[in-house]
This record gives C-alpha cells, structure tokens and sequence, in this order.
C-alpha cells in the first residue's frame, strides 16, 4: 500500500478527478457538538459543483435522518435525507430487511432511534429512565418483561441503568432473541476537560451483562458502506473516499471496503497517530492508516 | 468508618431534557484521588462520565472490590453483578484497576498478615464458585473445596477437568461436596 501522505494542493488535484462519491462523518469532521468546523460546507458544496455525490455516515446512534436533516440544515449544510446515512436508520432497516423481525424490540437507545423504528413499524419498549429504587432483589426479581421482545437493539442511551442490564440479559437468556448493536466507539469527541463515554460502554455493559456478542453495524464494519452501494446505483469502491476523524472506524471501514481513506485533524486523531501506526510492528495497527490526512476538511476548499 | 471521604454514593439521575453541554459542567471535585467502584444498583451515564474523568489522571488510583458476572440466586430474571460495574468504568477510562476480590490473592494475603500462623498448605477455601473461590485457592496454595449449593457443581469441574484450555484445567478443586451442611452432619458428627 502507498505510504499515507499530508494532503495537498497538487496531491488534491491529482485525486479529486479520481473520485464520483465522498462519504463525510460528522462528529469531528464537519461540526463539533453543535459549532460547525469552518469551511467545511464550502468544501461539500465545491464537491457537489464537481459532480461528486456526498453521503453523511455517521455512527452516532442519537438522531434520526430527519433530525440529522435539521441539523445539517441548521449548521448551512446542502442536504436530502436519502444521504444521511445513520446508525438509528440503519439499526431499523437492518430489524425490518435483513432479520425480517417479527415482533417487538426492546431498545436501549434515544429518541432518534425510537423514531426510525416507529417509521419502519417496529414496535419497541424499553426507552426512558427505568430506576433502581435501591437495594432490593424483590424488586428485581420481579421486574416486568414483555413476551413480545424478539431482539434488544442497543445504541448511546443517557438513561442507562441497572433495571435495563437485568432486562437486557434476560431477554438475551434466549438465544433466539437478536441481539444488535449500533456502534461500539468508546468516546465522544467534545472539547472540554469532562470525558465523555461512548455507545461503546453502553454496549459493552449489555454483552457483559448479557455474555453474548452483538451484530454492530456501525463503522468499522462494512455494512453502512454496504447499504450505501445496495441502495444507490453506480457506487464505484475505487473512486469513493471517505472522510473521517477516527483511524479505528471511519479509516478501517473505508479500508475494509476497498475505499480510499482521508482522516481530518479534527476530532479524535491526528495524522501523527496514522505515521506512528504506520511504524508500528502491529499488523493491526498497520491496518489504522489513512491514504491522506489533512488539518482539516475546510482545508480542501483552498484546493478545489 | 476508616476515616477517608467519599462523594457519590447513591442515585446520580440524568435529567430527560438534559444534554452533552449540562453534562459538561457536572461537577467535578478536585480533591478526589482515588475511584473506587464496587456493586452499584445506581451505576448511570452522569456517575461514568465522572469516574472517566477522575481516571483521565495518571494519578488518580483506581480499585474495583471484585469482577462476578452474575449474582447466583435462583430467579427466572437474569442478574448481572459487581463485574457489569466494574467493567462499564474500565471501559468508560481506559484503565485497569486493582482489583481486590477473588480470585485476586489480596484478601488472602490480608488474612495471613493480619493474623499469625496461617499456613496457606492447612488452608481450606470453601466456595461454589469455581472462577473465583477456587481459583484463589489455587492462586494462594490452599486445599480448595467447592459446594454445590451455588453458582457451580460437579458436571462443571467435569468440565474443566477435560477441557482443552490450560486455563480452564486450573478451575479444579480438590474436592466436592453437595453442601457443607453435610459436612457437619455426616463427616464431623
């Protein structure tokens, strides 16, 4: 593999021709939270004027497309919905295609995902704040369960709690039951001193509790690129770039798919993290490394 | 009762309306130096954010009392114990605390220090969980005695004893009984 250059002017010229579809994560990469990462929807746009298709893929399991649509919208972003391309959708049209499931979910997730099972017609329980008064395995013992319940969906939930693990092991006590998860990333990239675990923890609580091994379908696995090229015609791996901030899944799913890969400085990782794996004996690590980094994506509007 | 301060015992409740920028001013307290996690029926996303936090220092020491996956109660529900915790902090810090339970040998070390003439070759450890009673009977050179009246039993030490991992033919003990009632009623009386 070409060793993983510092994306410039003439690299940019000679790669932007080469390339029909650009897949652009979100968090860290075009907003922070919610303060947008400046000139980084010039760029998008200046892809588009080019004839590039742009896809928003994204893990965080918070939103739905509409209101990632919203957001987008808000932020002065050029948006449609059928290019947002998220986990919460993803989880609901993985339940409803590829599971066929019938029957109800128990979801640990927020109300984005709330909102794209209800669009898809998967009922779902579970969602809110569900306390442990204190101490008391009566209550335990005695906690309700739906019969209903074929498959526990997991993705970032606030409301995470004790009452929840013992729901969650107990519905996956039958193997029968799916078990799915949104996406596994340990932290959330936001700028302050507080840190701030991911979905990862979330999901790591429900295997543990559970002892059982989730379907996750977020980056780095290959299946948000998959529904991408199933769903939309003409998605050529070789002439797609994704964009992204985390060498361990933006990065690997674009090398998983035979993509090529740009990581910004923007969020999680630098481009000195991508040249230490690069280094690095690890052939794990090796696997960590992007064709291009640069400072940032508003960066490329200078280029284009 | 041994003199140190601790905060954040009890609920820790995320408010529904409440987001990422509240979370970023949940108050952190300088003058914690240590996290210490033990089972916490209120473990909640407010309570991971400030023990990742408190561990984002080098300094602060991190200790988890024990890693049990599952509390061994008969019930039809399925309950995860201390080791979800524990587990959920590790991950929400990236680091690996000390942990003080069984199968760890702290607890016996504590003993034979505490106390003179504990010879660990005249020591019985008597336990129904093999990954954890046993094991430290095993890690600390004791005689080691599992009872059936738990989590474990019989067709499990069969189990480990013609598994293929190594690991798995250390959960053996010396010995079995059904339940250490029997032991007083057939064997000492």
């Amino acid at each position: 593999m070409a060793a993983c250059r510092k994306l410039t002017k003439e690299i940019a010229s000679e790669l932007i021709p080469k390339i029909d579809t650009v897949l652009c994560d979100c968090d860290g990469v075009i907003w922070q939270g919610n303060n947008v990462i400046p000139r980084t929807a010039e760029t998008l746009n200046k892809l588009r004027q080019k004839g590039k298709r742009v896809f928003f893929v994204t893990n965080n399991s918070t939103k739905s497309r509409r209101q990632y649509l919203q957001k987008l919208t808000k932020l002065g972003f050029d948006a449609k919905q059928e290019e947002i391309v998220c986990t919460a959708f993803a989880a609901a049209a993985y339940l409803k295609h590829s599971v066929k499931l019938e029957g109800k979910v128990y979801l640990i997730g927020m109300e984005g995902m709330a909102e794209e099972l209800e669009l898809m017609g998967i009922p779902y329980t579970g969602i809110g704040p569900d306390h442990a008064s204190g101490y008391d395995f009566e209550e335990w013992a005695n906690l309700p369960f739906d019969p209903e319940v074929k498959a526990v969906l997991v993705g970032f939930d606030a409301h995470i709690s004790f009452h929840k693990l013992i729901k969650a092991a107990t519905y996956l006590n039958n193997p029968d039951c799916v078990f799915v998860a949104t996406n596994e990333d340990l932290r959330y990239p936001y700028n302050s001193n507080v840190i701030f675990p991911g979905t990862g923890v979330i999901v790591q609580a429900v295997k543990s509790a559970g002892q059982r091994e989730p379907v996750v379908l977020g980056k780095p696995s290959k299946h948000l690129f998959e529904s991408i090229s199933k769903s939309f015609s003409g998605i050529d791996p070789s002439r797609t770039v994704m964009i992204g901030d985390r060498l361990s899944t933006d990065i690997l799913m674009g090398r998983n798919c035979g993509l090529k890969t740009l990581l910004v400085e923007t969020g999680i990782n630098s481009g000195e993290d991508a040249l230490e794996n690069e280094r690095s004996d690890s052939k794990e690590q090796q696997q960590l490394v992007p064709d291009y980094y640069i400072p940032s994506l508003g960066d490329l509007a200078e280029f284009l | 009762m041994a003199g140190i301060q601790h905060i954040g015992v009890g609920p820790d409740v995320v408010d529904r309306s409440s987001t990422i920028d509240d979370w970023a001013c949940l108050p952190i307290d300088p003058e914690v130096k240590a996290v210490v996690v033990g089972f916490d029926e209120h473990v909640s996303y407010h309570k991971l954010v400030k023990a990742a936090t408190y561990l984002s220092d080098p300094d602060c020491l991190f200790l988890a009392t024990n890693e049990d996956i599952r509390f061994p109660f008969e019930t039809k529900v399925v309950l995860p114990a201390t080791g979800l915790c524990v587990q959920a902090v590790k991950e929400a810090s990236q680091r690996e605390p000390i942990v003080l339970g069984k199968p760890h040998k702290y607890m016996f070390l504590s003993i034979a220090k505490s106390f003179g003439g504990i010879d660990p070759k005249r020591t019985v450890m008597v336990g129904d969980t093999l990954a954890t009673d046993i094991m430290l009977g095993k890690n600390c050179g004791l005689k080691t005695l599992l009872v059936e009246t738990g989590l474990n039993n019989r067709q499990d030490i069969a189990e480990n004893r013609f598994s293929k991992s190594a690991e798995k033919q250390k959960l053996v003990p010396d010995f079995f009984i059904r339940s250490i009632g029997d032991l007083g009623n057939g064997v000492l009386s």
